[in-house]
């Protein structure tokens, strides 16, 4: 399933919009920008991540991404931070808020802090591939002067990761058909020498794409076509959410709005 | 296990970053050294081969809960430690991106947690332990110890940069034996697939298992490896260590340097004994001590922080302001999301 | 050297022999010559040697005896870098050849590598250099992609191609630097009629030379007025196709039959029509000896 999804995930990277057009190392930094400012707020701030929420959403609304499509992968996973984050509310206790009567605990207020910092860190991480394409991310980071061998490795998993998994899917439903229901075909065994075959069919195949590239010149080195324009409006939007980024971590805007708002009521 | 975004402070996630990302290099580095051009290819494919592997799900024995292979030890043995190492971080990246597991700056606790320690100190005991035969109970040995004890590593890293970042409250001893106690029998039956899948892939063609030397390394190589791979080990651990101090003595990397830059007005939130910290945190009337304090305003600065000082009956106006800034934030996102979408460009080529 | 070109043939097999590390015999002393421009149909039963024969012809194999020449160059370590310069292969499986993840980076790949071996001696005026060969080296991708009709899907990641548009990549990715002769393994093995239909009328336009080894004889006879018939190892036929694939006993006798269009009867163009009974009648009477299908079997 997740697989399937992720295929949908895959496709979304090769529109043109606004933002697809922009270019993978302006996008790419800008992510990261944003997500060390998630993680740099401190662990009871949840408010003052709202806004940053408009990061994500800008990329998706003008990427044109379906905003069920992410919503629902990111509800999909139980992921590890949540789990330990659940943990929270039991082990801190000490009252930070009356709200309506109600005592709200620090426990509380930093699970949701983290349940926050989750959405929006995946989320980016979700917008970056969706909006930009994962060839194009490697052709970015190639630019950035990442080590050649490590963008090839990725370039090429990347390419056969849906041939393989689909091949491993063939392979474990002539298991599932011919097991009948049983338990036996479930086994370490049996699974140890699908994984096997798997193996040495993916090692063949590796010979076979390596006489490929033989074929038409390939000498050890691989050559990428450099075709990256870094443009003015790269440089702005990267600007633009560095900006955004500093002004939201540095200045309590949210609580100079909050009390704006309580001296004009 | 793969660490989150979520649960990272900037300073841990960045030591790792750098820890990692030196390993990565050095890596690649070494492989330039001894080049082979069908290795391009087939480690390309078996990133992907992991993500395949994982299709296969089988009956853990005892529980009757079904599982997958991780592949990091497998990979390990099969391509040597350099190559491997490079497999799983590609394999990390795309995890990331496309199957939410991690994020971009957990990426290098993950490539730390899961790459170095099988790539290099699983695949050394893995090697003492077998020798230079492939058959009988010592490959079964050497894969289930090696597995067992990188994934435990594994695991305690996990807990030690969680902890290091400070955003949940778990009580570290637990939290490690939980953790442990989890990925014991989980590394058992790794190792013991890792190395039934090993026996095959050996039974049918021995060529690509040349006794569990991995296909990136020349003959030349093998007896220079394992100096290598202890000192370089040594470097890792050492880095990481050290990063790890400096994480841990500015549990916030970036609210120490707000602190500094802000000419230690407010600097009492920085203690550096982290012990006294938490008996401060636990006696102190304002338990977040990590909130950054701002200008004169004696109360917190954002929303939060302002329920927080609401818990203290002084100040029942800023807890007012904080919920009302955190509800029109809230409602001006939304707002400029909802212009965005209705305003939004229409791309030229709706097809796709 | 052109000149010796010019003479040569593009495909010259002599006495070539090989078998596997397993000992079969796969190929013992084939023949043949392939003039400059020329489309041959290389035909003839599972394990006959088809593919060795394209394998060898590639140097991916080392013959046993004899030897390949591609446009007068001998198939061999000292010469490979040249052949492959001259000798465009499409595999069997396109998932194997198209191996980089877009269709642009993978036109691009032979050229880039082909560029690297002339385009070192470029010193001073690099950065000028490479801006400009940049722009070429687009240029010409793009227009073998639209040689194929596949200009607008460049940036397109290969693993979202259907298997038509992965042949015809395939096919734009060896264009690109221009081969004077292409050796096919199954080109049209796994394609829908319609794409099958594009693939074949894409092949008429090429002026290359052209080996093609396939099952699909209606495919051969379309692109191919001359065939060789291949079985056990050695050439069985070789001659005008017309002729050796309406020889129902030469045919039958390696394991092929004469396409339909090739049988006495015409009126049935596609006679696969009906109930599956009626089918499998109609196969049984379509068999040559047998006559032709003119008439519904009741």
């Amino acid at each position: 399933m997740t697989v399937l999804s992720a295929h949908t995930l895959d496709r979304l990277g090769y529109g043109d919009t606004v933002i697809h057009r922009l270019d993978p190392r302006g996008k790419t930094l800008a992510t990261l920008v944003f997500v060390l400012t998630v993680v740099s707020f401190p662990k009871y701030a949840v408010a003052p991540l709202i806004p940053l929420a408009l990061f994500p959403l800008t990329l998706m609304i003008l990427g044109e991404i379906p905003p069920a499509a992410i919503l629902k992968r990111t509800a999909a996973v139980s992921p590890f931070a949540v789990l330990v984050g659940m943990f929270n509310p039991v082990f801190d206790t000490q009252p930070m808020a009356h709200i309506a009567g109600m005592t709200i605990t620090g426990g509380w207020i930093s699970f949701a802090s983290i349940l926050l910092r989750f959405l929006l860190t995946v989320s980016a991480a979700l917008a970056l591939v969706a909006t930009t394409s994962f060839p194009r991310i490697c052709q970015g980071l190639d630019a950035m002067k990442v080590p050649r061998a490590f963008i090839v490795q990725m370039l090429f998993l990347y390419r056969y990761l849906f041939v393989l998994v689909e091949e491993g899917t063939r392979l474990k439903r002539a298991r599932d058909l011919r097991r009948f229901g049983g338990r036996h075909g479930m086994g370490l065994r049996v699974a140890a020498s699908l994984i096997g075959v798997l193996f040495l069919r993916t090692y063949e195949r590796a010979e076979r794409i390596y006489l490929a590239m033989c074929a038409r010149g390939f000498d050890g080195h691989l050559r990428l076509h450099q075709g990256l324009r870094f443009g003015p409006a790269d440089a702005l939007f990267v600007a633009a959410t560095v900006a955004a980024c500093t002004m939201l971590r540095f200045f309590p805007v949210v609580e100079r709005l909050g009390r704006w708002a309580a001296g004009w009521t | 296990m793969h660490m989150a975004d979520a649960l990272l402070s900037p300073a841990v996630g960045g030591a790792f970053i750098a820890a990692s990302g030196a390993t990565l290099a050095f890596s690649a580095y070494r492989l330039g050294r001894q080049p082979d051009e069908r290795r391009v290819p087939l480690m390309g494919v078996l990133g992907a081969f992991v993500f395949a592997a994982q299709m296969i799900n089988f009956t853990i024995p005892g529980t009757g809960s079904s599982g997958h292979l991780g592949g990091g030890m497998l990979l390990a043995i099969l391509l040597g430690p350099y190559a491997a190492f490079l497999v799983i971080a590609s394999v990390l990246v795309v995890q990331s991106l496309f199957f939410l597991d991690g994020g971009v700056l957990a990426l290098g606790t993950n490539l730390f947690n899961l790459g170095v320690w099988p790539c290099f100190l699983g695949l050394l005991i893995y090697r003492v332990i077998v020798g230079r035969s492939l058959q009988g109970w010592r490959m079964w040995l050497g894969a289930c110890v090696a597995v067992v004890v990188s994934l435990e590593l594994g695991a305690a890293g996990v807990v030690i940069q969680t902890m290091l970042s400070g955003r949940t409250d778990l009580p570290f001893g637990r939290f490690m034996a939980l953790m442990l106690g989890i990925h014991f029998p989980i590394g058992l039956v790794e190792g013991v697939v890792t190395a039934a899948v090993v026996q095959y892939v050996w039974a049918i063609r021995p060529g690509v298992v040349e006794n569990g030397r991995g296909l990136s390394e020349s003959a030349a190589g093998r007896g220079a490896l394992a100096p290598v791979v202890i000192s370089f080990l040594a470097f890792a651990v050492l880095t990481g260590g050290v990063l790890a101090w400096f994480a841990s003595e500015h549990p916030d990397g970036l609210e120490w340097a707000v602190a500094q830059v802000r000419g230690g007005e407010h600097t009492g939130a920085e203690s550096p004994v982290p012990a006294l910290e938490r008996l401060q945190q636990k006696t102190a009337l304002m338990p977040d001590y990590d909130f950054p304090r701002r200008g004169e305003d004696p109360s917190a600065p954002a929303g939060v922080a302002d329920e927080a000082a609401a818990a203290i009956p002084v100040n029942v106006g800023t807890s007012v302001a904080g919920l009302l800034g955190a509800a029109i934030t809230l409602a001006l996102t939304t707002l400029i999301a909802a212009a965005l979408y209705r305003f939004r460009p229409r791309s030229r080529d709706v097809s796709r | 050297m052109d000149a010796g070109k010019q003479k040569s043939a593009a495909i010259e097999v002599q006495g070539l022999a090989f078998t596997y590390p397993d000992g079969t015999e796969a190929l013992r002393g084939v023949t043949f010559a392939v003039a400059g421009g020329e489309a041959v149909g290389l035909v003839g039963p599972n394990g006959a040697g088809k593919s060795t024969l394209t394998w060898l012809l590639s140097g991916f194999l080392e013959p046993a005896a004899g030897c390949a020449r591609i446009c007068g160059l001998d198939v061999c370590k000292a010469n490979l870098a040249q052949v492959r310069r001259r000798l465009g292969v499409i595999f069997q499986n396109p998932d194997d050849q198209l191996f980089m993840p877009t269709l642009f980076d993978d036109v691009a790949f032979g050229l880039l590598n082909l560029d690297s071996d002339s385009g070192a001696s470029s010193g001073k005026n690099k950065r000028h250099g490479r801006d400009t060969h940049a722009g070429a080296i687009e240029a010409r991708v793009i227009e073998a992609l639209q040689q194929v009709g596949l200009e607008s899907e460049r940036h397109r990641f290969a693993g979202h191609l259907s298997a038509g548009q992965k042949r015809l990549a395939a096919l734009a990715a060896v264009l690109v630097v221009q081969p004077d002769v292409l050796v096919l393994d199954e080109p049209t093995s796994d394609l829908d009629p319609r794409a099958r239909r594009r693939f074949i009328e894409q092949m008429q336009t090429l002026p290359q030379t052209r080996l093609i080894a396939s099952h699909d004889l209606e495919m051969i006879l379309d692109l191919c007025p001359r065939v060789l018939l291949l079985d056990q190892g050695v050439v069985a036929a070789d001659g005008p196709a017309v002729e050796i694939l309406g020889d129902a006993a030469l045919v039958e006798s390696h394991g092929l039959e004469v396409p339909y269009s090739l049988r006495r009867d015409h009126t049935h163009r596609f006679p696969l029509r009906g109930t599956p009974h009626e089918m499998e009648h109609r196969k049984q009477d379509a068999r040559p000896a047998s006559g032709g299908s003119s008439s519904p079997q009741p």
